[in-house]
């Protein structure tokens, strides 16, 4: 029984190297995406993240065409790429009457059409859908190497920018008022979306990419109220659901960007029904109680 | 001995083609306590940005004298605040003291300390742990209120703190300004509630764009003035009531009905007498103050 146990959930890790380099890297992007995720979703920027998470595609795409399935190429052309609609998106919504949602739609429209249209100039069909829904078993060094590299340097950019980020997040005008750290504290977190979501496009592709980012962190907003365990349940549910995608795709010989999702959806169908705040059987309870609560100032 | 503290010189700004400040010039003095009034769009949050050097005026200048542009305190309007972003009333209210801790320096107790006499100012003590959005509206302007008074500074900046408060928290946090303004500092208040501008502060500067009128409390809150500012309602009223030969059997009843009905006075015997005086600029008031918040 234990050796059944074993050979089920265990052995396709340790037998396997190919099985081993994608939960690695499933689990160093858990670890700076997530926190990104809870984060954009708390700035109600979720569609920006999405956005932008198609917009890397088209500089891919060029590091594509110019040196073939290179880690490096495709990472300099998603980091350009995904920092101009960056700076597009906002400026953009500062400057033109247009409502913010539709430009950035326009946005990844025209980046998915445009990136899909150069990778077919000279790929496969084949190449297409590693771009899009990436090759999370088939992660080469370089590819290891990059992701821990950015999950590191988001990790150590966040534990400096935490502060000035949640104070821009919750009173953006207070916090102009103490300190010039704004405009920092804004476009350092963009920066670090684009780098996640560059990250993120390896090991899942430029749909699913945004995926990892931001349904752990909806599903973390239905189990607790507060900041700190949001990021560790954020962090938690994905790595889970990683480790799930992989043990599925691996025994049933599904797509595993796909599968990581799917499970992911799973849990927040789950948490969306039962979670503690404002999951939909919690609030009921909670809805019939209060009246009967008193406030006192 | 009074001195100037801020001197705001021919000040003039543009948000790209719509004037929003033309050419005001007035100079505050160190310990004042000032409101702002004026009509929406009359340039109030303008000038308090200004007044922090947040905006770059198109034309004149704001002087801090002796003060530290970092020295100035800010409330701002409650609706730019994400009240549901999951932090707590401890974690909220330490964001005043971040000239002390910059981004990372943890508080030591001199800043516990600090935020726990805070809190006790505007009557939320116990309230540390909870989070921000379980709080009902005036117990959320009395955390803004704290987190200002944990940045001790020289200036205070209120961009309506009384808009949708109760009487009672209005009185509460009234008592904690003039705390404040005894203490020494200088407190600039924009205020939509004229009732409250004459009731509790000394000095007044009527906005409509350009500067209408700064001074003393009654010297600018004239029919004049505040016609000129486009509190168009009011003129009505005066007519009307130049009309009446027997006005203030008239117009009594109707103020009181106004005054209860906006729950502005408790009814105490000092605001009884003060009732029977209304003459008609309150009266105009009055009916300013209903036709603007509603």
């Amino acid at each position: 029984m234990i050796a059944d146990l074993h050979s089920l959930f265990i052995e396709p890790f340790s037998d396997f190297a190919f099985m081993q380099r994608a939960l690695w890297g499933c689990f160093v992007l858990s670890l700076s995406a997530t926190p990104i995720g809870v984060f954009l979703t708390l700035r109600k920027m979720s569609l920006t993240g999405d956005a932008m998470s198609h917009a890397i595609l088209p500089g891919a795409a060029i590091g594509f065409l110019i040196s073939g399935v290179s880690v490096i190429a495709m990472t300099i052309g998603g980091v350009i790429a995904g920092c101009i609609v960056a700076i597009l998106a906002g400026v953009v919504a500062r400057h033109s009457n247009a409502e913010e949602d539709s430009s950035l739609a326009t946005f990844y429209l025209l980046s998915l059409a445009s990136g899909v249209l150069i990778i077919s100039l000279k790929g496969s069909n084949i190449d297409l859908l590693h771009v899009l829904f990436g090759s999370t078993l088939a992660l080469n060094n370089e590819a290891l190497i990059l992701l821990t590299s950015i999950a590191t340097v988001t990790l150590l950019t966040l534990s400096v920018l935490y502060r000035p980020l949640v104070f821009e997040c919750v009173d953006p005008a207070f916090f102009r008022s103490i300190s010039k750290l704004s405009a920092v504290a804004h476009y350092g977190f963009l920066l670090l979306v684009v780098l996640n979501l560059v990250a993120g496009f390896h090991a899942l592709g430029t749909l699913m990419a945004v995926g990892l980012m931001l349904i752990p962190a909806a599903i973390a907003r239905f189990w607790t109220v507060k900041l700190g365990r949001m990021l560790v349940i954020a962090f938690m549910t994905s790595v889970v659901s990683c480790y799930l995608g992989l043990f599925i795709s691996f025994h049933v010989s599904y797509a595993t960007s796909p599968a990581i999702i799917l499970v992911m959806g799973c849990i927040y169908i789950v948490s969306l029904f039962f979670g503690q705040h404002s999951g939909l059987f919690i609030k009921k309870c909670t809805t019939n109680r209060t009246p009967n609560h008193q406030q006192t100032p | 001995m009074m001195h100037t503290t801020i001197n705001i010189a021919d000040l003039t700004v543009y948000y790209r083609d719509s004037l929003a400040l033309d050419r005001v010039s007035a100079s505050i003095q160190k310990g004042e306590l000032l409101a702002v009034i004026g009509p929406n769009g009359a340039g109030k949050s303008t000038l308090i940005k200004s007044i922090m050097q947040q905006l770059k005026p198109s034309c004149g200048c704001v002087e801090l004298a002796g003060v530290n542009p970092k020295s100035i305190a800010y409330l701002p309007q409650s609706h730019q605040i994400d009240r549901k972003f999951p932090i707590s009333v401890r974690e909220f209210v330490s964001a005043g003291a971040w000239k002390r801790t910059g981004f990372w320096r943890q508080f030591c107790c001199l800043e516990e300390r600090d935020l726990e006499q805070a809190l006790e100012k505007v009557n939320l003590k116990g309230f540390e742990e909870r989070q921000i959005n379980t709080l009902s509206g005036g117990q959320f302007q009395r955390v803004l209120f704290a987190r200002m008074l944990m940045q001790d500074a020289d200036i205070l900046l209120l961009d309506e703190p009384f808009n949708a408060i109760d009487a009672q928290t209005t009185e509460e946090l009234m008592e904690v300004i003039n705390h404040c303004q005894q203490a020494g500092k200088t407190v600039i208040a924009v205020v939509h509630d004229l009732l409250l501008v004459q009731r509790f502060f000394p000095n007044t500067m009527l906005l409509a764009t350009q500067l209408i009128a700064h001074g003393k409390t009654e010297t600018v809150m004239t029919v004049e003035n505040l016609a000129k500012a486009g509190y168009q309602y009011w003129n009505q009223a005066v007519s009307n009531n130049q009309n009446h030969e027997n006005k203030h059997a008239d117009v009594t009843p109707n103020v009181a009905d106004s005054l209860n009905a906006l729950n502005v006075y408790p009814i105490a015997d000092a605001h009884m007498t003060r009732m029977e005086k209304v003459s008609e600029v309150s009266i105009k008031e009055v009916r300013v103050r209903t036709t603007y918040d509603s």
